[in-house]
């Protein structure tokens, strides 16, 4: 009459062994729950309190000659403390960051540092490193360097190149891109980051020589998500060595590549990328070639004007728009493109001009 | 009789107890699933405070798509929440669906609207546009003003004047986190076969909320909200863990959709039809690999949408029976995908599932719930038998959900107080009292009512979405 | 005594800046976020505003346009803190009415130098 399985002693025993297991976990996750929140809570009174302290302090210690700080030798104070200085490197540079880092320096926190570098905990040696690229001294080199030489946790690698990125010597690249390879999903957003770090401090050097062999090794060997990263943050940084490197690259099967070749170029300006923006303004396969092309169109010399024309009557709206705005950035001759398409009429590319002019207008 | 009742009754608890072992099974391993990840939490301090460092310096630009309709009221503010989000490229594109009060010109009051001859092209047919305007005062929002059509046609009408390659759309009243669009964005950027993303929905009843950012998390006031708090819980914990790996299969049914903005125009866009999130990300499926089209429809546990939810039983009835609605029209519509290798995992696991659980589930679960007092009635009621089907069907059920409400917290949200957590908890123990009930009951008659709907205008005053 | 207010919701910067420029001979507000900063500037009336784009509450977008659309506070310089290179917000910042902007991280003598260009004599 009733399932057979129902009265089966292993099936009943199945049901009781997981309802208890769930009710033990259930048990668990309360109490965690409970004790996390009420320790946690504790920790943030403590932590924002300290801040204010703190911040007062600091804010007026850094204005005196004599920089003598009384830092608390509990550990909490310690790091709020050390967390409050590298808040302000983010923000700040030259006197003042100067005097941060001497701070730093005179008490005890490269030490301190360098200490948690050496943790069997990999979370904290990757947090750990990271501060201390923060900070930005010359200090952190060498430990950085002894850590990753050694260090095979990715997490842990991520975190010590990124650092290093921040105070690296010309001659550490080499180990950099080594360690770098080794990590296996690296995440755009974080290779951005260092390269960022990278090139701007590549300009520094007298040396850009091997700065830019560096930069060209790293666009061979690295996936394509590496290289648009990489090239992204060159057009950003406005890396003009870098052009050649780039326009290498202009002629890549990748619709995405030859994007971000564009906006990189797009951003620097220059006979070869104007060309290569040209080319790509002709661009078949793909009308996002097209448009950014087009979005940067305005580096070029007037010449490129009657092409920016002819896009206006490109049958990818995004494409025409782009074009119509660049158009305007060509002036009285711009304009005149653009009075034409309006009077010619034709449907889209018409209203496309009508609308980039109106735009100006409104300026 | 009594024998047909009899027979009848044997071989359906067959049915009923499968399906809550199953189910409840599948729950289970997801909250063990996740517990992984805490144990893997707790060994280390998360520090946010450097993530922040981290921020990308490039973004991605995308097109947010906010139909609405009557929203004189409350439009204003919704939209400068929604303006307020620190993202540098990104544009917000109203479109008023034939609002037939004053929302058009509060708009244009209250943003300093200016109509401009933007070319409107029709990729994807829409009602009549009446006009597109941009904002002197916001150079990231856009409206367009047409006529009703539905929210469906609304959004289409985003589509069509958008000028970013990916899109999502959202209710006026629901945040984003910045986080959440520079996650969805970047998702698209890494791998180039992306064409869907789906993203977390969130209770946002009952929170406090400042300037477009959620800067308390509270559990609602009201208990019809509550126990949608419970269930969303549940339903995306589980999507976080394991249906989260299992790629192509998700139809992305609710949560929040970001799509690619051409194969949209390929499919042409929305459907007229209730259930439009879940449609179009079906179509999208099939037509990916009817066209041969490598791409992958994949589900972020990132970002956020944070959604106001029905607050009252009336609305609520009101939206699962749409719902219902929904999934049965997407289901027969695209009804040939189901157990047919041509469409891999989403036809062969995918739909057979939401055909099994989705569809079915509430089915069974309806009758089993009327099973108990059915038995009783006919005398055939075995002690053993209702405690048994109690374990099964509700204590784990109970288990499962404060299990997952427990996680939740621990790993991904902060309430603002405990209090709060534990009313979570308190009404977890009454879900299958009466909550579970109606909605099994509500999917149940929906199913029946199915073949007398009414298409015809739909007016809406809240935008709802699928889950 | 010139003026100044100061809307940046990092503290120990807010703190630095308003120190520095009281050294300076300012007479110096601070403002945490958005909504104090309009506030401040409206009763305050600074002769320069500093102000940084990423606040909590109000965008600093926003509150740098409503001090230009306001017609008794639209003549105060505004220079810009921003944590972003990209072109698209600067263009915006100006766009919306900013005079000057300083990128993060940026140093004491440069902002000083700023100011003194904008409200110097």
């Amino acid at each position: 009459m009733y399932p057979v399985f129902l009265t089966s002693h292993y099936f009943r025993s199945f049901i009781i062994f997981t309802l208890f297991l769930l009710l033990i976990l259930d048990s668990v996750l309360f109490l965690y729950l409970v004790i996390d929140k009420i320790l946690t809570e504790r920790r943030e009174k403590k932590k924002r309190y300290s801040r204010e302290k703190f911040t007062e302090i600091i804010a007026s210690k850094m204005f005196d000659d004599e920089l003598l700080l009384e830092i608390p030798k509990d550990r909490f104070s310690y790091e709020v403390v050390g967390d409050l200085l590298l808040d302000t490197l983010r923000n700040l540079r030259g006197d003042f960051a100067n005097k941060v880092q001497d701070l730093l320096r005179k008490n005890g926190y490269v030490e301190y540092f360098s200490k948690m570098l050496k943790s069997k905990r990999f979370y904290i040696r990757g947090k750990y490193a990271e501060k201390f690229g923060f900070t930005r001294l010359s200090e952190a080199r060498q430990p950085l360097v002894e850590l990753l030489k050694v260090e095979k946790h990715p997490y842990v690698i991520k975190k010590a190149v990124f650092a290093l990125s921040f105070v690296f010597e010309i001659d550490h690249l080499d180990l950099m891109y080594e360690k770098i390879s080794e990590v296996k999903d690296l995440g755009f957003k974080y290779v951005e980051q260092i390269f960022i770090n990278v090139i701007r401090r590549i300009r520094e050097f007298r040396n850009s020589e091997k700065g830019m062999r560096f930069l060209s090794l790293y666009a061979k060997l690295l996936d394509s998500l590496g290289r648009r990263a990489l090239f992204e943050a060159l057009g950003l940084e406005k890396v003009y060595e870098a052009v050649p490197i780039i326009a290498g690259y202009a002629n890549s099967n990748d619709p995405l590549m030859r994007i971000s070749v564009a906006r990189a170029l797009g951003r620097m300006g220059g006979e070869v990328s104007c060309n290569i923006l040209k080319q790509y303004l002709k661009d078949m396969e793909d009308w996002r070639v097209r448009a950014v092309a087009a979005n940067f169109a305005g580096i070029c010399d007037i010449s490129v004007v009657s092409i920016l024309y002819s896009l206006l009557f490109d049958p990818e709206p995004t494409v025409a728009m782009n074009a119509a705005q660049t158009l305007l950035q060509f002036g009285r001759v711009g304009i005149e493109f653009l009075e034409k398409a309006k009077r010619n009429g034709i449907g889209l590319a018409s209203e496309i001009a009508k609308y980039a002019l109106e735009g100006a207008n409104l300026a | 009789m009594r024998s047909v009742l009899h027979f009848f009754l044997f071989t359906f608890q067959y049915f009923v107890f499968f399906y809550f072992i199953f189910v409840n099974s599948f729950y289970t391993l997801s909250l063990l699933m996740s517990f992984r990840f805490l144990f893997i939490r707790s060994r280390s301090i998360v520090d946010e405070e450097y993530e922040v460092m981290l921020q990308s310096e490039m973004y991605r630009p995308i097109s947010i798509i906010v139909p609405c309709y009557n929203e004189e009221k409350v439009i204003v503010s919704n939209l400068k929440s929604l303006l307020t989000l620190h993202y540098p490229e990104f544009e917000i594109i109203v479109v008023n669906d034939g609002s037939t009060d004053n929302t058009m010109q509060v708009l244009i009051d209250n943003f300093s609207l200016r109509k401009v001859s933007r070319p409107y092209q029709e990729f994807i047919h829409t009602k009549n546009v009446k006009g597109v305007y941009i904002s002197l005062d916001y150079p990231d929002l856009v409206v367009v003003d047409k006529e009703n059509g539905g929210r469906f046609d609304a959004v289409n009408a985003g589509i069509n004047i958008s000028k970013y390659p990916i899109f999502c759309s959202i209710d006026s009243d629901s945040l984003l986190e910045e986080k959440s669009l520079l996650r969805i964005s970047e998702v698209f950027l890494e791998d180039k076969e992306v064409v869907a993303a789906g993203g977390i929905v969130r209770v946002l009843n009952g929170c406090k909320v400042r300037e477009g950012r959620v800067i308390e998390v509270h559990a609602p006031t009201k208990a019809v909200e509550v126990f949608q708090t419970i269930e969303y819980t549940r339903a995306f914990l589980m999507g976080r863990t394991t249906l989260g790996n299992l790629k192509a299969l998700l139809l992305i049914s609710g949560a929040f959709g970001i799509f690619r903005k051409d194969l949209a125009i390929k499919i042409n866009g929305y459907r007229k039809t209730v259930g439009e999130d879940m449609d179009f990300t079906v179509r999208l499926h099939r037509y990916c690999i009817e066209n041969k089209i490598p791409f992958k429809i994949i589900f972020i546990p990132d970002p956020v949408c944070w959604t106001q939810v029905p607050d009252s039983w009336r609305s609520l009835i009101r939206q699962r029976d749409r719902w219902r609605r929904g999934l049965i029209d997407v289901l027969l519509y695209n009804f040939r995908m189901s157990f047919n290798p041509r469409y891999k995992t989403a036809g062969m696991i995918g739909f057979p599932y939401f055909i099994l659980i989705e569809f079915l589930g509430p089915i069974i679960e309806f009758i089993g719930y009327v099973l108990i007092p059915v038995l009783w009635i006919f005398g055939l009621l075995n002690t053993q038998f209702a405690i048994i089907f109690f374990f099964v069907a509700i204590l784990w059920g109970i288990f499962i959900t404060i299990g997952s409400i427990l996680m939740d917290n621990l790993l991904f949200i902060r309430y603002e107080s405990l209090k709060d957590v534990f009313k979570l908890i308190l009404f977890a123990f009454f879900e299958f009292v009466f909550y579970k009930e109606l909605l099994a009951f509500v999917a149940f008659f929906a199913t029946f009512r199915f073949r007398a709907r009414k298409w015809g205008h739909i007016p809406r005053k809240k935008m709802e979405k699928t889950v | 005594m010139k003026r100044v207010v100061v809307v940046e919701d990092d503290d120990l910067l807010a703190n630095v800046l308003k120190i520095a420029l009281a050294g300076k001979g300012f007479e110096v507000e601070t403002c945490r976020d958005g909504l104090c900063g309009i506030e401040k500037v409206k009763s305050f009336l600074p002769h320069i505003v500093i102000l940084d784009v990423n606040l909590p509450v109000l965008s600093g977008f926003e509150v740098l346009k409503k001090i230009k659309s306001d017609k008794a506070t639209s003549n105060i310089p505004v220079i810009l803190l921003t944590g972003l290179s990209q072109d698209v917000n600067l263009k915006r910042g100006f766009a919306l009415g900013a005079d000057d902007y300083l990128r993060k991280p940026f140093s004491m003598e440069e902002l000083l130098i700023r100011i003194d260009r904008l409200i110097g004599d």
